[in-house]
């Protein structure tokens, strides 16, 4: 049985798995939490013997400990974010925090080491529409809210990842700041997209190609849709950086921040993943 | 050991019929659970704040997707929820039957939108490890995703076995829907009261059914006890639409003359009166109850299922939910006590050994104190026993039988 309190329980729930904990599956735990919650409050008596469902359902998932942040600190500091006006710089900025996060997600969980709930919401951030910006300072107020698992993040991403990071410690401010731009802002990340992209980055993962790539190449792919399509040479081909430059372009995003990205070997990385 | 006792092994008629009607609606099934597998974790991954943001909406469109797919019990739950997000105040009919009030302050919406969210995940849950579940949990699940026993199916089984009478009656009204509650409790046969008296003059407790009391665990001792209890007793439910009159209700405390049938692995045990039709209330009004006029005898009363103590019948309820939390509902059977007015808990049942629980009645607010005290009067005298149910907010009174064998039930802010 957990020794959550309901308090850490109903803020947990409120913050949402990707509030920064280090479960193994935060979202099942979650949910495996709130239906013990549920059991307990019917009269259940929760005890360890197989013969109950209750104790069947909650076995298949053993929840654990959330690790909590100040979220309505962290909501305080975006809301003065989102109010403020854009510049030019800020917008690159925060272009290159996404574009980070993006791969480094993408590379994470091509490895097998981050899930699929964590990479999707990153993917759909960078996909839409971005977000009003931020001033350097007051992102840097944001950052120094969020207590995110770095570590997880560095050993998934493996010791090249881990050295571009530690030589770039602005970058790990950038991916701290996307962590809480999902947390906030994201929208919800819809069944079929989500199903799509999980079948996309299976089938990256298998190095499957196909002609599908020119549909990236056509002028009313949104990149939505680039999402939605279950083939993986779309997202494949998005990761080349050609498409994603159309794409960019079709919805009057800064390219450039990307551009020196696109450039780096975290691209020859993830294209030695696909290929191996 | 063997655990053959846990559970009632289902007729081989049942298992068949279960089968087929699974297989049948199964494809759907599983694909509306898949889809609320999804839903639940975008919610899960994105935390319920977002849920809130949203409003009743999008959870309003997910329950259409349930009843679309046939999963009636979670959409009703999803049905629920959006009510709770919407921030309505009005008490909408499934509390009214519940006996709940609405979240007042913030804080206990909140709690009552997680629970639910908790209650979804668990079905949900659940619903993956179907497959590993006895007859009895699948049974139950099913049933809750809205996958019931058609009540031809219950018409064509044996009858029941026994002599039955009728325990209490409750009517509630659900949106335009009238229903009544009647909880039946199976009378002891004459060779039960024999083993009965004689087991009492060799001064030990009645055996369970298969195992004796000291080859068994707690636990297990509560598991025999509730598959007893559950041989023993059983739910019917009789509806009406609109202004249209309820059927004929049995007599209380009277014999049944109709014999009864049961619904398959449900527990507490469904079942319905033959041959009047409960859901259709057409039928059923030119096929009243036979009134006998037999009443049990007082070591009939005594036979049936009583828990000697509230610890020992909520530590039963606990159990039952524990193996099935889905029914509300969970018969309470208690002997021995009275009925007090408790300075804390206001009026009260407290049982042999000395132990109290607060009762909540079926009654308006504006009957409540007429009932009270004529529960006072009735039972705070000498020994009584009470029927109840047990709900997840406490004790609900719905009988008392006095040791002379008189039954006064608490129907529609009477006592009968």
């Amino acid at each position: 049985m957990s020794e959550l309190r309901w308090d850490d329980l109903r803020r947990w729930a409120l913050l949402g798995a990707t509030g920064g904990h280090d479960a193994q599956d935060p979202v099942d735990g979650l949910l495996a939490e709130l239906s013990v919650a549920f059991l307990l409050t019917q009269g259940a008596r929760v005890t360890l013997e197989p013969t109950s469902l209750s104790d069947q359902v909650i076995a298949m998932t053993p929840p654990a400990p959330p690790q909590l942040g100040a979220h309505p600190a962290r909501r305080e500091v975006l809301q003065a974010l989102l109010s403020h006006p854009k510049t030019a710089r800020e917008n690159q900025a925060q272009h290159a925090t996404l574009g980070l996060c993006f791969y480094l997600c993408t590379l994470a969980h091509m490895s097998r080491t981050l899930p699929l709930t964590m990479v999707a919401p990153v993917m759909s951030r960078v996909l839409d529409p971005l977000p009003a910006q931020a001033t350097t300072a007051q992102l840097h107020a944001l950052l120094d809210q969020l207590p995110l698992p770095l570590d997880a993040l560095l050993s998934a991403i493996g010791p090249r990842g881990r050295w571009l990071l530690t030589q770039a410690p602005t970058w790990r401010r950038a991916f701290s700041a996307l962590e809480a731009l999902i947390v906030e802002r994201e929208p919800r990340v819809s069944r079929v997209s989500f199903e799509a992209l999980e079948q996309g980055l299976e089938a990256l993962e298998r190095g499957a190609l196909s002609e599908e790539a020119e549909a990236l190449r056509q002028p009313n792919v949104t990149l939505s849709q680039l999402l939605m399509m279950s083939h993986p040479s779309a997202l494949r081909a998005s990761l080349k950086g050609e498409a994603v430059r159309a794409l960019f372009k079709r919805h009057r995003l800064d390219y450039a921040p990307w551009a020196s990205l696109l450039q780096s070997d975290l691209i020859e990385r993830i294209d030695d993943e696909c290929r191996s | 050991m063997s655990r053959t006792h846990i559970t009632t092994a289902p007729s081989e008629e049942g298992a068949r019929y279960w089968e087929a009607r699974w297989e049948k609606k199964r494809p759907l099934i599983e694909l509306g659970m898949a889809d609320l597998s999804l839903w639940l974790r975008d919610q899960a991954t994105l935390g319920i704040e977002e849920l809130r943001r949203g409003g009743p909406d999008p959870v309003k469109a997910i329950a259409s997707r349930m009843l679309n797919v046939e999963c009636k019990g979670v959409a009703e739950r999803l049905e629920r929820l959006a009510h709770l997000l919407g921030g309505d105040q009005e008490r909408p009919a499934w509390m009214e039957r519940a006996g709940e009030e609405p979240p007042r302050s913030a804080e206990a919406l909140l709690d009552a939108q997680l629970l639910s969210i908790g209650e979804l995940a668990l079905l949900s849950r659940a619903f993956e490890r179907l497959a590993s579940f006895s007859f009895e949990q699948r049974v139950s699940l099913l049933s809750e995703l809205g996958l019931r026993e058609e009540p031809k199916s219950a018409r064509a089984k044996p009858e029941l076995e026994g002599r039955w009478v009728a325990l209490s009656q409750q009517v509630e009204r659900e949106r335009g829907l009238l229903v009544r509650r009647q909880w039946l409790a199976r009378l002891p046969s004459v060779s039960e009261l024999q083993r009965a008296r004689r087991a009492e003059r060799s001064s030990s407790e009645r055996p369970p059914p298969e195992l004796t009391a000291s080859e068994l665990t707690a636990s297990e001792r509560l598991d025999v006890e509730l598959d007893h209890q559950r041989e023993a007793l059983s739910l019917t439910l009789g509806y009406a639409w609109g202004s249209a009159p309820l059927p004929p209700a049995s007599p209380l405390g009277g014999v049944l003359a109709q014999p009864l049938r049961a619904f398959e692995g449900l527990a507490p045990r469904r079942a319905l009166i033959s041959p009047l039709r409960d859901m259709d209330v057409a039928g059923s009004a030119e096929r009243p109850y036979l009134v006998t006029h037999e009443r049990p005898s007082q070591d009939e009363w005594a036979g049936l299922p009583w828990s000697p103590s509230l610890t020992h019948s909520r530590a039963g309820f606990e159990r039952q939910v524990a193996r099935s939390p889905w029914r509300a509902e969970s018969p309470a059977l208690i002997s021995g006590g009275r009925v007090i007015c408790h300075p804390v808990e206001g009026l009260a049942y407290l049982d042999a050994s000395g132990v109290s629980a607060s009762l909540s009645l079926p009654v308006q607010t504006a009957h409540r104190s007429r009932a009270e005290r004529a529960l006072l009067c009735i039972g705070g005298q000498g020994p009584v026993a009470l029927v109840g149910e047990w709900r997840a907010e406490g004790l609900l009174a719905l009988s008392l039988i006095s040791e002379r064998g008189r039954l006064y039930s608490i129907t529609g802010g009477r006592i009968a």
